[in-house]
């Protein structure tokens, strides 16, 4: 009996030990085990609660694919994409196109994290059946597919700039290689907003009047001053933002004037960034934020705070599919949108089709209908309320004052898209680059944390920075 | 253990071959998934590769990868140093605490004077959080962790914590944090390791000690531990392998958003794992030199851990013991038991 459980020990333990073993020697074991889904900090994040959910079920191991469809039917069209979002379209393009319905192959990574390291190896095999035809591209990195050689540009596909012409001008930059030419097509807008909790800025701001409101998120003196107003109003229950975190896709989306590296390869670090990173320090310094991480548990709970007893944010960075799908319900009819000190986006997801697309007929069919067709995306925003890349579309929403399934309403009478129908303009996305998703999200909000919490003074951040980031794409090179 | 050259023109069924059968296919497995891929890492590991939009040049590169990652070639950090720093760092605060709570519970549910009751039950709770997958675990101490989260709110409302201490911002607090996750979730194997080796002390040892007067502390001290010795080095080995090789609890508890390659705060809780998971989409070549620098080390290690272990007493004897045995069957065979 002892022996015997010495044995089954000792095996176990074994296999334990052999398990654990099995990274040590191997670089090849591509799981991204690590990647959270909170990392994907577009619309596949319904809440951050469920993010979570999602991250802790499946972060052990890589999810499978979910495929919907037959893969192996000669004329299968595959469809890859993160998340379930595209099922929606699908449904719209089925029903407008019965004959796609049995064609159609539909392929869900299982998380954002995933996707990147699932198809790039598909890329190189276009033999597979499960070679996607079309592809969804997410803006974060979106460039790596367009400056690479795997994808087809629209004028391949036939679709002129005159298809294009009611989409925004910085969706089409962001689809578009560094020759201008364009390849990935968005069916959403994401242009960037702030958004405020109504009922905390009445107690501590004094207001919930949207013009007195703009103004005070006018520049970042103004958002600075409302920041301690807001703190000393509610004894630090209350803060302006949940952290100065929250504040970095205004400065990386929309303050940017140069990218992260110039045409020599060398890393640079735009001023507004210099600057965001000294704002970052005096919120820090003056306790003006409760210091949060965007989509951590933390960030989370505080948007359902009562400000008085338990902590609170009263506004976030907003866009259109953050405000309708990630705001809690103590945000609904309780939310008042207005403008960053300046323009900005957030997010987004593009239609692409692939090199070896095997049926290029239906890939424009597809993309032409649903980031072109104006009757088409107006149905979209019916169906799911997403703000459609089509000023067309958004027009006609706006006129018939069309009302989509979200039942999610803003403060007074305000409206989602007519807000956001005029923003997102001039917004420069020249300098975003294929490796910037894991240089804004990762490798400089680390920077920023040490720098503003003293543990590094800035000399020392930057260069960290720099150096992780050549560390981590070695022909980017500092200085 | 019979002979295995036979006399010429002998029949006998030989059963050895169904024994070989047997384990060929973990040898199978080892060879394609393990050796393998062990040895075109080296390999690998000589080339210099970049992927940039997904075009991946290769070249030759020699040692530049190490030279490169320890931070010996110029303009260059050597942040495998700093990351083997943190992970030495995490592992041994998770080992010194597990390996004494480990031989106390041990000690104690083995102790035929002590006789716990529910020992058993206790066996199975105190290995349950290793059940539990890691990744689970992780976040849920993260949640629970966090600056808002339960605990540091209820220590912060009974006021034993400022108002704005937050561990995931302090780098003792992360790494003391991930250290007793670790101790948690792993102290209960160990207990269990450690029952099994002192179940196999033999009793009469402790009765003539009892008989001699010993007490508890003594007879810990000058029989169980000593004999303990061969299960103590292989839970230090497993420890020390499984302590490099760190990366899921660490690469999900204080990680910013989006990837586990970078672990708060300030790169003080990422660990030489993580660091290959972060190069290996960029950068094949230095994660393959990363990879074989910890294994080096590993192997190192348990070298070193095996060397002491066969300067033990015991392991003299037992090889002694081998060695008469051998020299009886005159060299036939090789294997060693």
């Amino acid at each position: 009996m002892m022996k015997k459980t010495l044995a089954m020990l000792l095996a176990l333990t074994m296999t334990i030990s052999l398990t654990a073993c099995g990274g040590g020697g191997t670089e090849k074991t591509s799981e991204p085990a690590a990647e959270t889904e909170e990392a994907s900090q577009t619309e596949e994040t319904e809440d951050s609660g469920t993010a979570e959910e999602t991250a802790a079920a499946s972060e052990d191991a890589v999810p499978e694919n979910e495929i919907t469809g037959d893969p192996s039917a000669e004329d299968a069209f595959v469809i890859w994409a993160w998340n379930t979002d595209f099922v929606t379209l699908q449904g719209l393009l089925t029903e407008k196109y019965p004959e796609l319905a049995d064609r159609l192959v539909f392929v869900n990574c299982g998380g954002s994290g995933y996707y990147q390291d699932k198809i790039d190896a598909l890329l190189d095999d276009p033999s597979n059946e499960l070679y996607p035809d079309l592809m969804l591209l997410e803006a974060g990195y979106v460039q790596k597919y367009v400056r690479s050689d795997y994808l087809l540009s629209l004028a391949d596909l036939g679709i002129t700039a005159e298809d294009t012409a009611e989409q925004f001008q910085y969706n089409i930059d962001l689809g578009s290689d560094t020759e201008g030419v364009q390849k990935a097509s968005f069916w959403q807008a994401t242009p960037g907003c702030i958004q405020i909790r109504a009922d905390l800025a009445e107690k501590y701001l004094g207001t919930t009047d949207q013009a007195e409101l703009e103004e005070m998120f006018s520049s970042w003196d103004s958002i600075l001053e409302a920041a301690r107003t807001v703190n000393e109003a509610s004894g630090g229950k209350t803060k302006l933002f949940s952290g100065y975190d929250d504040l970095k896709y205004i400065f990386l989306n929309g303050a940017r004037s140069v990218g992260w590296y110039d045409e020599n390869d060398v890393i640079q670090v735009d001023d507004a960034m210099i600057e965001y990173m000294e704002y970052s320090k005096q919120l820090y310094d003056e306790e003006l934020t409760f210091n949060t991480m965007m989509w951590g548990t933390d960030w989370a709970a505080l948007k359902d705070g009562d400000g008085e007893t338990t902590e609170a944010a009263l506004a976030y960075t907003g866009c259109p599919w953050y405000t309708y799908w990630s705001l809690t319900d103590t945000w609904d009819g309780n939310t008042i949108l207005v403008d960053a000190p300046v323009q900005f986006y957030w997010g987004g997801t593009g239609l692409a089709a692939t090199a070896d697309c095997s049926d290029t007929d239906t890939a424009a069919l597809i993309i032409r209908t649903c980031t072109c067709d104006p009757e088409f995306m107006t149905s979209i925003y019916e169906a799911n309320g997403d703000f459609v890349n089509n000023q067309a579309a958004i027009k006609d929403i706006i006129e018939e004052n069309l009302k989509g399934t979200s039942t999610f309403t803003l403060y007074g009478d305000q409206s989602i898209p007519e807000f956001f129908s005029t923003r997102g303009q001039g917004v420069d996305v020249s300098l975003v680059t294929a490796e910037d998703m894991t240089i804004c999200e990762t490798l400089f909000p680390a920077a920023v944390t040490a720098y503003a919490t003293g543990k590094s003074d800035l000399d020392t951040a930057i260069a960290d920075f720099k150096a992780s980031v050549h560390d981590t794409y070695s022909y980017l090179k500092v200085e | 253990m019979k002979n295995k050259k036979k006399p010429p023109g002998r029949k006998s069924v030989s059963y050895s071959r169904y024994g070989y059968l047997f384990i060929a296919p973990f040898f199978i497995a080892y060879l394609i998934f393990s050796l393998w891929p062990l040895l075109s890492t080296f390999y690998y590991s000589l080339f210099e590769y970049t992927t940039r939009n997904l075009r991946t040049t290769i070249s030759f590169a020699g040692l530049k990868n190490y030279l490169s990652v320890l931070g010996i070639s110029e303009g260059e950090r050597g942040y495998f140093l700093t990351y083997l720093g943190n992970t030495l760092r995490l592992w041994i605060f998770n080992f010194i605490p597990q390996i004494i709570l480990s031989l106390l519970a041990a000690a104690w549910l083995t102790d035929n004077r002590v006789k716990l009751k529910g020992g058993g039950l206790y066996k199975v709770m105190i290995y349950m959080p290793n059940i539990i997958t890691a990744a689970s675990i992780s976040l849920l101490f993260c949640a629970l962790l966090s600056k808002y989260g339960p605990i540091m709110s209820m220590l912060r409302s009974w006021g034993w914590i400022g108002e704005n201490t937050d561990i995931m911002l302090s780098k003792w607090g992360t790494g003391i944090s991930i250290s007793m996750i670790l101790f948690w979730m792993w102290y209960g194997n160990t207990t269990l390791l450690l029952i099994a080796g002192m179940i196999g002390i033999n009793p009469s040892l402790y009765e003539a000690a009892d008989l001699d007067g010993c007490n508890g502390r003594q007879k810990f001290f000058k029989i169980t531990l000593p004999l303990l010795k061969p299960v103590l080095l292989y839970v230090l080995v497993t420890s020390v392998i499984g302590g490099l090789q760190l990366y899921d609890i660490p690469a999900l508890f204080n990680v910013g958003q989006g990837t586990g390659y970078m672990g708060g705060p300030n790169d003080t809780s990422t660990t030489v794992t993580m660091y290959i998971m972060r190069l290996h989409t960029t950068d094949t070549g230095r994660a393959a030199a990363v990879s074989v620098l910890l294994f080096l080390i590993t192997l190192a290690v348990s070298l070193l851990f095996f060397r002491v272990f066969s300067g033990s007493e015991e392991y003299e004897k037992a090889k002694r013991e081998r060695r008469r045995r051998r020299a009886g069957r005159k060299g036939g065979g090789s294997s060693e038991g």
